[in-house]
């Protein structure tokens, strides 16, 4: 009962410990934690009470396990141990010189778990920031043939555990058999000294279960669930969450046995390391993104399945150069009316991603696995969290004074485990600002465009005389018979006409009219405009052919231009086409072409007092 | 004295006097091409239309009024115009002169009235309107007769060769002239059958004849029994007068019997023996029978007769009557006696309404042109008269307006428009031609009406003509004269006559059997008297007969300067016109005075040097030309116009230097003999006057500040430059 307490009261520390360590990670996430290398060293109780304790060799079976779904930035090394030290196979001897020591253990002897522990803690590296663990496997406390080596063994027991724990080797201790099962015993300090864990088999699961809760609980060694099955046997489709990766594991455990397990892939290099309780598929840069598996169990038992993936990738950085105009605020809009040049701040759209390095895929994340993921990244120093989206992490970084940009990724929330040449640096090569020209003087172009302007109104004026100007010929008095050539430009209306409709077609009479000519825009005129002014509707019967210009001395020149009007300048018939010059208080008389509407117009002089009105 | 107009008061009226006579308009002739006519259509015109005199107007003009019987209706029909369907034979032209019993009626009642100097209130109108009865046709007749038979007596008694016969046989010849005027026509024999059938019955001496009258279209002629009739198919017929039995005047009467045989193709033995009794001495017996009954029904079917065809003649001859009265008004404010500047008027015997259409204006242009604007002045017009303008101001030409329901009387649609009015304006202020016009004449503008209901009225008939260029030229003319007033212009011809218990005739004193006509008022327009009073005012020999020797004259100078509202000279230079009315209300001279608007009369109280003033007199002389508050005085206008002509005259036509020279203060330059003359009441420039010029150079007009007591009046004429133009 009292064991019992002291379980549940280590569970109840561990419960509150893993959410507190939960929080660590989180937090850590953001401080952007790379995953490190590890190394293990499995040490193996092979006393002779193992024989009763582990009689199916369940033990050796599951550190294979172990051993086989370890990453390859895992190293592993086994120290067997009893009298004295069995076998040691060293970190770097690789899962299958493991497999073919652990194969020829004999369970014999007494336990020299001091001097076991010691072998172990030796076989590890000096490398810093490698996490390393020991596993340690056992069925009871150090037992030596006599009390003094027991009390030496257990004497270096300890000790080592404290080199141990300066070394920041954790220790695992996982209790075969039904002899552990007090938690205070003195084999189990080693775990409760360096932060390790003590498992005991049965109580927290089968040995495949408590190894697989090692290695991805307490170790987080990254991994997948890719499926949990409850029949006899069958088949597992299992989808890489990329292509490209370096390496694959696929781990099939089972507590109550697994056989023939097949695997369908296309990869480099692969094989099938299986054991009773598990099978390990390991491929090496498989080719499809797919690999099916096949099993059978001898029972109704369930399988879990992890897969493990590893990629060597390199974070690949595209950069969009971006920059934005400072818009001066409104204190200086003084100032902006100065031309300053204006002011940009410069921006690089970051587009993350990774590469895999060997060429395979150009953009790892860009799957459907991936979208949407939040990736810590680290961005000069700065670690941010992005958003993946299109198998690209946009950022924009404000660049103005930085010269480089250096980008690390935190992968360590994946299942997949990365291993990244990181951090890369990229050179900022912003374009560079537009140069402000220089306010172009378009003095020059004013200048040009103001002469232009004043040819084109000089062109106009010009025009627009020429328009009023009409050159015409005006009949000149009867001693020179020659009609002269004038032109009306210099000459401007003045007077007025006196209008008499002297008759009508139709008989009616229509009201003398008065029709200033002073001040009007010298120019051609008709005397249909004018008796349009007037209100006088005649019925386009050859007013408007009857042209009308300024002449010179104040006259105005006469001109008829119909066919069949005949106007008279006092008694003389104007000639058609010829101008003739009417000065004041003369009159012309107008019969038009219906031959029976005649017309008086007297031309008259304005006083200046009547010209103001 | 350098340079004088001898003639100021030439004066156009727009009227119709004789349309059978040459106009204006015909006279001037197709004017195209022609910018003025010559000197001799001038002196044409002046000999067919200008008149000095009244008597000169009847002789040229002749007005007639033509008669012609209607055998439908059996009534006589009168007309201005001669009837072109009716021939010649067919009609009867009635001279309307001094002879005319009606025009002489109504002048000697003017000419009574003035030499009584009393009001229409208490004048006896009546007395002089049975000027046109029977009776006093029949006085005058019997006047003429006196003399004829005296005359025809000496003629008789002289031997064949005697050279003194042949004088008388003139003055018979004359005498015989006269005479036939009145039996030349069966109308005016009327009056003369009347009396006589009423001297023969009531003498109780009588005789009945035959008489037979050729008929062609409707013809008055009295029948078998002298019943007077009208026929209508023409009869040819003798008939044997009775002859009188008178031996004493056997050659007078065959004298006149043959005078009326000759005169009359279709005799008629009764009319013959008409006229012989008529113009026989009274002393004459005559063998005649009397037929009591049938000479009553005669005589009252005579009178009726005479009565209606009076009414027809009165009712037709009425405006023309008012027209020659108007003009006889004109003339009278002149002095017959005086030898001056003697106002002369030149009708164009064409009606306003013709002259101022479009076709027609040209014309009156190339008039205007050929006399106003010369140099030379003798024809120059200065006035116009349009009479009887319409009293409605939106009036348009041939405006034909509606009788008046029941209403009997010749409606008024001779009036002259507004419009017409306005375009004869616009050329007038060319010419610079003042026109003196007035509202249409009946009895709601005369002076009891303007003294009734103010001036108002006319105030706002002339807006239409206020503000214009032409306002200046344009003077309205009231009240209206009245020669008889409406309510006093009953004419009582005669009683019908009755046959009596002891078959005798005698006239009937019942109240319904007096025959009475009614003339409806005469009345004259304004405008004539005046511009006669201001054409009178011209001739310094009329205002030297006026103001007496005490005052200054320049007897060569014109009365330009002249302004009648000043001082007394109204009470002075008052019309012939005798008095109206006691006068205006105080209330309505005050509104007079407050705008002085428009030449008004007044029949006032009024004495001068201890004379009591009887005639009407000019109250304001002004013109429709404002400065805002009130009118401009007529004389202004005629002073500056007067200036212009002179000067432009002097100058050689506004020379530049003749111009200085013209104003410089040389004493022999004109503006300083004006001013020398500034004391004299004809003086160009009166006491505060002042003339002054200045020439602006770019516009090339010369700018004369004339002041007339202070107030600038502003002249602008056109130098003429040696020089090449600057303007």
């Amino acid at each position: 009962m009292k064991n019992l307490k002291r379980i549940f009261l280590f569970i109840g520390v561990m419960m509150l410990l893993l959410p507190i360590r939960q929080d660590t990670l989180a937090a850590e996430e953001y401080h952007g934690q790379p995953a490190k290398n590890g190394e293990i060293v499995f040490l193996l109780d092979t006393s002779g009470s193992m024989n009763s304790n582990d009689k199916s060799r369940f033990a050796i079976d599951a550190i294979r396990q172990a051993v086989c779904s370890l990453p390859s930035n895992y190293k592993s090394g086994l120290v067997a141990y009893n009298t004295g030290i069995q076998t040691i196979v060293p970190l770097s001897g690789g899962a299958d010189p493991m497999g073919t020591q652990l194969s020829s253990v004999i369970y014999k002897g007494y336990t020299n778990a001091g001097e076991g522990l010691n072998q172990a803690v030796g076989l590890f590296s000096a490398d810093e920031n490698v996490d390393r663990s020991i596993v340690m496997v056992t069925d009871g406390e150090i037992d030596m043939p006599d009390k003094q080596a027991k009390e030496s063994s257990r004497a270096l027991y300890s000790e080592t555990i404290k080199k141990a724990k300066e070394a920041g080797i954790k220790i695992y201790i996982v209790a075969v058999g039904s002899e552990l099962n007090d938690p205070n015993m003195h084999i189990f300090d080693g775990a409760e000294m360096t932060d390790g864990a003590i498992y005991w088999q049965g109580q927290s699961g089968n040995l495949v279960q408590i190894m697989n809760r090692i290695l991805y609980d307490r170790m987080n060694l990254p991994k997948r669930s890719v499926g949990v099955t409850d029949g006899n046997g069958g088949s597992l489709h299992v989808e890489l969450p990329s292509p490209g990766a370096e390496r694959v594991k696929v781990v099939l455990t089972s507590g109550q046995g697994i056989q023939n397990v097949t695997a369908d892939y296309t990869a480099d290099e692969g094989h099938i390391t299986s054991g009773r309780n598990f099978a390990v598929i390991e491929m090496t840069r498989p080719a499809s993104g797919a690999v099916d598996v096949r099993f059978q169990t001898p029972e109704l038992s369930g399988v879990e399945a992890y897969m493990t993936v590893e990629y060597t990738a390199r974070p690949v950085v595209n950069i969009n150069y971006r920059r934005e105009e400072v818009l001066p605020d409104a204190g200086s809009e003084e100032k902006s009316k100065t031309k300053f040049p204006p002011l940009y701040k410069h921006y690089a759209d970051l587009e993350l991603s990774l590469k895999d390095t060997a060429g395979k895929n150009e953009n790892l994340w860009n799957t459907p696995y991936y979208e949407g993921q939040s990736v810590p990244f680290c961005v000069n120093g700065v670690w941010k969290s992005g958003t993946i989206s299109g198998g690209l992490i946009p950022y924009s970084l404000p660049i103005d004074g930085i010269d480089t940009v250096t980008v690390e990724f935190d992968t360590s929330m994946f299942a997949e485990q990365y291993r990244i040449e990181q951090p890369v640096t990229e050179q900022l090569a912003p374009p560079p600002d537009p140069i402000p020209e220089p306010e172009p003087d378009y003095r020059p172009l004013w200048a040009i465009l103001g002469a232009l302007a004043l040819v084109i109104v000089l062109i106009l004026l010009w025009w627009y005389k020429k328009k009023n100007a009409a050159v015409i010929y005006v009949s000149q008095s009867p001693s020179s018979k020659e009609p002269v050539k004038m032109k009306t430009k210099a000459c401007t209306y003045s007077g007025k006409f006196s209008i008499y409709v002297v008759r009508t077609a139709d008989g009616r009479d229509v009201p003398p009219q008065t029709y200033h000519l002073f001040g009007r825009n010298s120019g051609r005129m008709t005397l249909g405009q004018i008796l349009a002014s007037c209100k006088i509707k005649l019925g386009k019967i050859g007013e408007e052919d009857i042209i009308i210009y300024p002449g010179p001395d104040h006259s105005v020149i006469i001109m008829d231009q119909s066919e069949r009007c005949t106007v008279l300048r006092g008694m003389e018939i104007l000639k058609k086409g010829m101008g003739y010059p009417v000065f004041y208080n003369e009159k012309i008389t107008i019969t038009f072409e219906d031959e029976s509407t005649e017309m008086e117009i007297h031309y008259k002089n304005l006083k200046p007092s009547e010209r103001k009105s | 004295m350098g340079n004088v107009i001898k003639q100021t008061n030439r004066t156009l009226l727009m009227e119709v006097i004789n349309p059978e006579k040459l106009d204006l308009l015909t006279l001037v002739g197709d004017v195209r091409g022609v910018e003025s006519l010559s000197d001799d259509k001038i002196k044409e015109i002046n000999d067919h239309l200008m008149v000095r005199s009244f008597d000169e107007l009847l002789e040229k003009f002749a007005p007639t009024v033509y008669c012609y019987y209607n055998a439908n209706n059996q009534r006589v029909v009168y007309q201005l115009d001669k009837p072109e369907q009716v021939p010649d034979e067919m009609l009867t032209e009635i001279p309307l002169n001094r002879q005319n019993e009606f025009m002489g009626m109504l002048m000697s009642m003017v000419e009574t009235k003035r030499s009584e100097g009393t009001i229409n209130v208490d004048f006896k109108f009546e007395k002089l309107t049975d000027m046109i009865s029977p009776k006093k046709v029949m006085d005058a007749i019997k006047q003429n007769r006196k003399e004829l038979q005296y005359t025809y007596g000496e003629y008789a008694k002289l031997d064949e060769e005697d050279p003194k016969k042949r004088d008388l046989g003139d003055k018979l010849n004359v005498m015989f002239e006269e005479a036939s005027a009145n039996y030349n026509n069966v109308m005016a024999l009327l009056p003369l059958a009347i009396e006589d059938i009423k001297t023969r019955l009531l003498l109780g001496d009588g005789g009945d004849k035959k008489d037979n009258t050729p008929l062609a279209l409707g013809v008055l002629s009295m029948g078998d029994q002298g019943e007077l009739r009208v026929l209508e198919a023409p009869k040819v017929e003798t008939t044997a007068l009775t002859t009188i039995d008178d031996n004493v005047n056997t050659g007078l009467i065959e004298a006149l019997k043959d005078d009326y045989q000759a005169l009359n193709e279709e005799s008629n033995d009764y009319v013959g023996a008409l006229v012989a009794r008529t113009f026989c001495p009274l002393s004459s017996t005559m063998e005649s029978s009397i037929d009591i009954a049938t000479e009553v029904s005669n005589y009252n079917s005579y009178l009726e007769f005479y009565k209606e065809s009076k009414d027809a003649f009165i009712k037709t001859v009425k405006p023309l009557i008012e027209r020659l009265l108007g003009i006889w008004c004109y003339f009278e404010q002149y002095p017959k006696k005086l030898k001056g500047m003697r106002p002369s008027m030149l009708v164009t015997n064409v009606s306003n309404e013709m002259l101022a259409k479009s076709s027609n204006i040209p014309r009156l242009i190339t008039y205007l042109t050929t006399v106003n604007a010369k140099n030379d002045f003798t024809n120059t017009v200065w006035y116009a008269v349009v009479p009887n303008v319409s009293l409605d101001q939106n009036s348009k030409m041939k405006l034909t307006r509606e009788r008046f329901k029941g209403n009997s009387k010749a409606e008024k649609n001779d009036t002259n428009s507004v419009e017409s009015l306005i375009r004869l304006l616009d050329v007038f202020k060319d010419y610079k031609v003042q026109c003196f016009f007035s509202y249409e004449a009946d009895d709601s503008t005369t002076f009891n009406a303007l003294a009734t209901e103010g001036i108002t009225r006319y105030e706002d008939r002339c807006a239409a003509l206020m503000g214009k260029e032409f306002s200046e030229f344009a003077i309205p003319c009231l009240p209206n004269y009245t020669i008889i007033p409406k309510d006093k212009s009953g004419v009582v011809l005669d009683s019908r006559m009755v046959v009596g218990e002891n078959q005798t005739a005698e006239l009937s004193k019942e109240k319904e059997d007096i025959m009475k006509l009614w003339i409806d008022g005469v009345y004259v327009g304004a405008a004539y008297v005046a511009a006669g009073v201001v054409a009178a005012c011209q001739c310094p020999e009329y205002l030297k007969s006026k103001f007496g020797p005490g005052v200054r004259l320049d007897m060569e100078l014109p009365g330009v300067r002249f302004d009648i509202e000043a001082d007394d000279h109204s009470l002075i230079a008052c019309t012939t016109m005798a008095k109206e009315i006691t006068g205006f209300t105080n209330s309505i001279k005050n509104d007079i005075n407050r705008k002085n608007f428009g030449f008004i009369f007044s029949s006032e109280n009024a004495s001068y040097k201890g004379t009591n003033i009887t005639k009407i007199m000019v109250y304001k002389a002004r013109n429709l030309m404002s400065d805002g508050s009130m009118f401009e005085p007529i004389y202004k206008t005629q002073v500056t116009t007067y200036i212009e002509r002179v000067m432009r005259h002097g100058t050689g036509d506004f020379k530049e230097d003749s111009i200085v020279q013209f104003f410089s203060n040389n004493p022999n330059s004109q503006k300083s003999q004006w001013l020398s003359r500034r004391e004299y009441l004809n003086g160009v420039l009166g006491a505060g006057d002042d003339i002054s010029c200045s020439i602006n150079e770019e516009t090339g007009y010369c700018t004369l500040d004339i002041t007339f007591n202070g107030n600038v009046k502003n002249l602008e004429v056109e130098i003429n430059r040696l020089s090449a133009n600057k303007a």
